[in-house]
């Protein structure tokens, strides 16, 4: 593979192509780093770490599982196939400006689909340099490079070398930085001296924010993964059952754990005590475990987080401990700031961050949302937000209620959804459970209630506010220039109702978490529309 | 709630914010014509189906039985309500669908249960296509599709255009997009 590939210094020219020749000196390509290859090495044997075990619980119960293994060898050696290819075949390099477009990231490869890729330089919305675990073994980093289309990064160059993947970044930005000179320069001339301040490599970046060893144990520890790890244990015992099973069996014959169960799951009601205490020490298990999680992978994902900005307004956050993460976005691309704050972060004054920029939104911490504080305190949330987007100060917004009959809409949906679950109860436990009826209308209304109190909007200068959740309430701010849609949309019960939604959709939300007000009063949904696109 | 005072647009984003106004109006009658075949094709294969499967039901090998008829009971019904309630729906949803062409967005409603209000401005639009299938040929119309950064699909279509008319909408829109924003 790749034997048609010639070495790298006597490079020919592309294969001839009809569309515009782009002539390159010999140098001018540039190509991954060789430790590419090894990189795949440890990914694979790391992505199949799951399989493998799998296979060695097969060895241990003795059964054959042979078949995993040839599965294991066969993925394996594949990606480490591709990554001999991509190394053999990628060359990159930064085109110019010429009269008519910007200057490109220029990125050619394939080994039977020749892909050659174009990626105007003032498009580019994100530059993320990640180096994860093999990355660092081999002294190597990982760069992406997003534009605000499609759901992948645009460029995904793996792996070069770290000072390589820097200056990559660096000629990036500063090819986007004074924008109209390069498109205006001719080729070959250089820009005129007397422009320093252009440069943004000529004043140093403030550090905004640098989170310390408390803040991360505090962030983890106000949270909790508990969704994460009953997600866990319950695909563990469907994938694992048989294996698991019979190993446990041998270990712990009888174990304390498997008569709960079995007293949760068959319960005939002659050890109601039992099972009760049984099934409490199981949550509080499961929520001591989901605790623990929340403040491992606190530490881990944002070890020694901190957020700088740079003269020219653009922010660059490194973070993680086996990932680590170097992630530069403009001021001006942010499309919305969530502030997020979980019942016991907000009971103890204290909340996280997050930012949405239009990169890619499966690949969630390098674009889709950017964390940009992990833990602040509401006291100086205002103070750490104006670095991020101007004129943003919650607590002299002017607030609007949504409209008072919400309530009845709130309390509607809540009695249709509790009562679908308590008739599931029902019928799986007993039908007396459905005498509890009218309590449970009488909680969805206080439910419905305590909805309408927290759920307020505003409007402050530039920017539109929405915070919502009785629970875990979260602020969401978007600059109303970056609204990409705004629908007004009434279900037949609103309408008889005389309701109405605002979704307002920016170049983030591709998968539906637009920020939507619900049940404003139809008039005035549609007058703030008008006066959200009239300010444009 | 007290009007926000915003800074002032710049005078280059105003000078492109000209262009052609469009009153609320209707879509072309044509459209009607156009929603009422589709949605009578649609009827037809959904009839077709339905009936292959109501012959399967009553004249298998076993022969109709009672325990059969429940069964075809509710294929014809959700035949009829899958092939009947578009058909009925078209006039509706004509009636009610309507849109403008405003200095600074594009404002098109719809819906007939679920009622939309959508608003896309003029700055945010990235491209606009012109598209016409082999219905819209045969009435001589085609359909603007409008897209905007972020969204996979067009974000609104207007059908029911003649050919001219929407190729003068795609240059006022097109041409909207200043130099002061990248569109996102």
């Amino acid at each position: 593979m790749g034997s048609d590939v010639p070495p790298p210094d006597t490079q020919p020219p592309l294969p001839a192509s009809p569309g515009p020749v782009v002539a390159y000196a010999p140098d001018h390509r540039r190509r991954l780093h060789l430790a590419t290859v090894l990189v795949a090495v440890v990914l694979a044997a790391r992505s199949l770490s799951w399989a493998i075990a799998i296979a060695l619980l097969f060895r241990f119960s003795g059964r054959s599982g042979g078949f995993i293994e040839v599965a294991i060898a066969g993925v394996g050696s594949l990606q480490v196939a591709f990554a001999a290819v991509r190394y053999s075949t990628t060359r990159f390099a930064i085109e110019p400006a010429t009269s008519t477009a910007g200057p490109a990231l220029v990125i050619e490869s394939g080994l039977i689909f020749k892909k050659r890729r174009a990626v105007p330089v003032a498009r580019i919305q994100n530059i993320n340099i990640s180096r994860d675990i093999a990355h660092r073994l081999f002294g190597v980093a990982e760069i992406k490079i997003e534009t605000a289309a499609g759901a992948d990064a645009e460029a995904n160059l793996s792996a070069l070398s770290l000072a390589d993947a820097e200056a990559l970044k660096s000629e990036l930005l500063a090819h986007q930085q004074p924008r109209a000179a390069v498109v205006a320069l001719p080729e070959g001339v250089e820009p005129l001296s007397s422009s320093p301040p252009l440069s943004p490599a000529a004043q140093p970046n403030t550090t905004v924010y640098a989170a310390s060893m408390r803040d991360l144990l505090i962030a983890g520890a106000t949270r909790t993964k508990i969704g994460a790890v009953i997600g866990g244990v319950l695909g563990a015992f469907y994938f694992l059952e048989d294996a698991l099973g019979s190993a446990l069996n041998r270990l712990l014959p009888g174990s304390p754990v498997k008569v709960v169960l079995q007293r949760i799951f068959n319960s005939n009601g002659s050890e109601l005590l039992e099972t009760i205490l049984g099934g409490a020490a199981l949550v509080l298990l499961a929520l001591l475990a989901g605790w623990l999680l929340s403040i491992g992978s606190s530490l881990v994902q944002h070890w020694k987080f901190t957020l700088e900005r740079s003269p020219d307004g653009k922010l660059t956050r490194r973070f993680g401990l086996l990932t680590v993460h170097d992630l530069a976005f403009p001021r001006k691309r942010l499309q919305r700031l969530t502030i997020t704050a979980p019942v016991i972060q907000r009971k103890l004054g204290l909340c996280r961050v997050e930012a949405r920029t239009a990169g890619s939104y499966l690949d969630k911490e390098s674009a889709g949302t950017a964390m940009l504080y992990p833990i602040a305190r509401a006291d100086v949330l205002e103070a750490l937000c104006a670095h991020v987007v101007d004129g943003f100060s919650p607590s002299q917004a002017d607030w609007q209620k949504v409209s008072p009959i919400a309530v009845r809409r709130w309390a509607l949906r809540n009695t249709v959804v509790l009562s679908i679950f308590l008739g599931a109860a029902a019928a799986w436990q007993s039908w007396w459970l459905l005498a509890g009826w009218p309590l449970l209308v009488l909680f969805a209304w206080f439910l419905a209630r305590a909805e309408y109190r927290v759920t307020r909007y505003a409007i402050q200068g530039e920017l539109v506010l929405f915070r919502d959740g009785v629970i875990t309430r979260t602020t969401r701010v978007i600059p109303r220039r970056r609204v990409q849609v705004s629908r007004v949309t009434a279900s037949p019960i609103q309408r008889y109702l005389g309701l109405a939604n605002l979704k307002l959709s920016t170049a983030a939300e591709l998968m539906g978490s637009d920020a939507e007000i619900p049940n404003l009063p139809r008039c005035v949904a549609e007058a703030l529309q008008d006066r959200l696109a009239r300010g444009q | 709630m007290s009007e926000p005072q915003s800074p002032p647009t710049p005078p280059e984003v105003l000078a492109t914010l000209e262009g052609p106004v469009v009153p609320r109006q209707m879509l072309a009658p044509q459209v009607l014509k156009l929603w009422f075949v589709s949605a009578g094709i649609w009827a037809a294969v959904v009839l077709i189906i339905g009936a292959v499967a109501e012959f399967f039901i009553w004249f298998n090998r076993s022969g109709p039985s009672p325990a059969t008829i429940p069964l075809g009971v509710i294929t014809a019904v959700a035949v009829v309500l899958l092939g009947g309630v578009p058909l009925l729906l078209v006039p509706l949803s004509y009636r009610k669908w309507s849109y403008a062409i405003r200095a600074k967005d594009v404002l098109i409603e719809s819906g007939v249960i679920w009622r939309v209000r959508r608003s896309i401005p003029r700055l945010r639009v990235q491209h606009v296509d012109i598209k016409s299938g082999p219905l819209d040929r045969w009435m001589g119309v085609v359909q603007v599709d409008l897209h905007t950064a972020g969204s996979l699909g067009a974000v609104a279509s207007i059908p029911g255009l003649a050919p001219a008319a929407a190729e003068e909408l795609r240059e006022a829109l097109v041409g909207a997009g200043g130099e002061d924003t990248d569109g996102v």
